[in-house]
């Protein structure tokens, strides 16, 4: 069979350029949600963003982590993010800001998340230190990485035994941030209602 | 090769794996594309029987001679929906002076989009075997077969409400953005039950994958019975997430004129519709999946590899999808709009609760009696 023998590469070619595609469209979409002069656009940005980088999970093999990312920050913290600004908008108008607000603050939370991430996934491997564990024994991320299993079953046992603890800060900081949001936004309710009381 | 990686687990995809993969997915998106304008037709009939009408029944073949006795046959008017389709490309393309354009134009495909999407984990079928004992490999009906398949389809799926929102906002009508707030408002409270009785089947089956759960289904018994207070919550979230007429507040007539596709015109609106019945077709094609045995049947052999054997999965999946889709309309054409409170309190303080308990209770069976079948 002449096509099955065929090798690979017009096909290696295709999957380069498809992430390619994605890469950059990722890429430009999150450089316009930091741009873009009207709220909702740059949510639309966001979820492009948020998109791409879910296809770019796909790319690596990470399967869970991908359909994970669509489902939560895709099909979740987006559509909050439209339905808050559309609901505290009046009327169909569309809202503007100075893109130039806060540039050093901006700049600042950029270096300040930008460089653990770094320093973590480029630093450490550069110095090819074996500090990640896995079953059989101290890796380097990269080969931790190449031998990871990708079914969900070995990924639930690792993040109820090994990873516990970040797992439940991760969940006790969403709790305080619901509470918070809960607290937040009971507040003025009750100050409504003392000012209907009182009138 | 992310396509075809569990396909072709042990050696790197050939080019003949990617053809048969591209052919799949024409085959899938030429299926649905045919069965819409039926559906569509079925609906009107249906519609037409349920009020005493007689439905579409002119438009069908020309008065040609080439014809011969079939001359001016009526068809019963199968060919309404084409001259309807006909009749929507010929309009014009109209957007509003104060329309945000670029996302009035992209809303529609955002919404048709991402149910296409979800249409490539759904498995029709078993497969087939081709080539020899060593170096042949199974063709799956399935145009993706990995690992968390039935989270990527309700994953998609959630993503099409970007669509009906933006669509209302870009096009700069007070009852366009009450629709797109309604539709993500009601998308998004019906998700969380639809995705714990999604659950509750996960946990009985053990698996995520779609076609272990068919094959879970086919040595146990039907999902129906398994779970059945699950498939009542994912049947009623799946008319809620479709926007099918008990739920349809996002584009409630009477109230909203057409809700968020109301400046919408021509192929533009097309896409919405279009979007709305293949969403519908998904959604029956994931009850039947999780539910009703999927491709198989009691007394037929689940994973028959020949050829023609493997044929009856397929058949078996359609008429099955079929069912489903008839009551969709049915529904639509019994059942009056509830009110807007009405629908958050049973979406939050009825279905909510009860899927959680049938999770619970689930997690708690599946521990004590079947502890060593939950991996």
């Amino acid at each position: 069979m002449l096509l099955a023998e065929a090798n690979t590469p017009v096909t290696d070619w295709i999957y380069t350029l498809v992430f390619m595609a994605v890469f950059v469209t990722t890429l430009m979409a999150g450089l316009w949600v930091v741009i873009a002069r009207d709220v909702i656009r740059a949510g639309v940005s966001l979820f492009i963003c948020l998109s791409g980088v879910a296809g770019i999970y796909f790319f690596l093999n990470a399967q869970f982590l991908a359909v994970v990312q669509i489902m939560v920050y895709v099909g979740g913290t987006t559509v909050l993010i439209l339905f808050g600004v559309m609901l505290t908008n009046r009327a169909p108008v569309l809202t503007s800001r100075r893109a130039t607000d806060r540039t050093l603050a901006g700049w600042l939370a950029t270096v300040i998340v930008a460089a653990p991430l770094f320093v973590i996934l480029v630093g450490r491997d550069l110095m090819e230190k074996k500090d990640v564990k896995t079953a059989n024994g101290w890796f380097t991320m990269k080969e931790a990485a190449a031998q990871a299993p990708i079914n969900t079953v070995a990924l639930g046992d690792a993040l109820l035994t090994s990873y516990i603890l970040p797992f439940e800060i991760a969940s006790l900081v969403l709790l305080v941030a619901l509470v918070g949001s809960a607290y937040l936004a009971r507040r003025r309710e009750d100050e409504s209602g003392i000012e209907g009381r009182l009138s | 090769m992310f396509l075809a990686a569990d396909v072709a687990a042990a050696h790197s995809p050939s080019a003949l794996e990617y053809l048969l993969n591209a052919l799949k997915v024409l085959a899938a998106f030429g299926a649905i594309m045919s069965v819409i304008p039926f559906m569509i037709w079925l609906e009107r009939k249906v519609a037409a029987w349920i009020q005493h009408r007689d439905g579409p029944n002119k438009v069908g073949l020309p008065r040609w001679k080439i014809l011969g006795p079939l001359s001016g046959f009526h068809m019963w008017g199968l060919l309404q929906p084409l001259a309807d389709m006909i009749k929507l490309i010929l309009k014009e393309d109209f957007i509003p002076r104060r329309a945000d354009k670029f996302l009035f134009v992209i809303a529609p495909a955002l919404v048709f989009v991402p149910i296409a999407l979800a249409f490539s984990v759904i498995p029709f079928g078993w497969g087939f075997h081709v080539g020899g004992a060593e170096d042949g490999f199974l063709v799956r009906y399935q145009i993706a077969d990995f690992g968390t398949g039935i989270l990527f389809a309700f994953a998609v799926m959630s993503m099409s409400v970007h669509g009906l929102t933006l669509a209302g906002w870009s096009s700069y009508n007070k009852y366009g953005q009450m629709g797109s707030v309604r539709a993500s408002a009601q998308m998004i409270s019906y998700e969380a039950a639809m995705f714990m009785a999604v659950l509750a089947m996960v946990m009985t089956t053990g698996s995520l994958q779609l076609d272990d759960i068919v094959l879970w289904q086919s040595t146990h018994v039907w999902g129906i019975l398994a779970q059945p207070i699950a498939f009542v919550i994912f049947l009623i979230c799946a008319f809620a997430e479709t926007n099918r007429l008990p739920f349809d507040f996002p584009e409630a007539e009477p109230e909203l004129v057409a809700g968020y596709h109301i400046e919408y015109g021509s192929m533009k609106f097309a896409m919405f519709f279009l979007g709305e019945y293949y969403g519908m077709v998904v959604q029956s094609c994931l009850i039947v999946t999780l539910f009703l045995g999927g491709w198989t049947l009691p007394g037929i052999p689940a994973t028959a590899d020949s050829f023609l054997a493997s044929l009856a999965g397929p058949l078996v999946f359609s008429v099955k999808v079929m069912c489903v889709l008839f009551l969709y309309v049915q529904v639509r054409w019994s059942l009056p709009r509830f009110r807007f409170d009405q629908l958050m309190s049973l979406g939050w303080k009825r279905l909510i609760p009860i899927a959680l308990a049938n999770l619970v209770v689930t997690a708690i069976l599946g521990v004590t009696f079947a502890a060593s079948n939950m991996r």
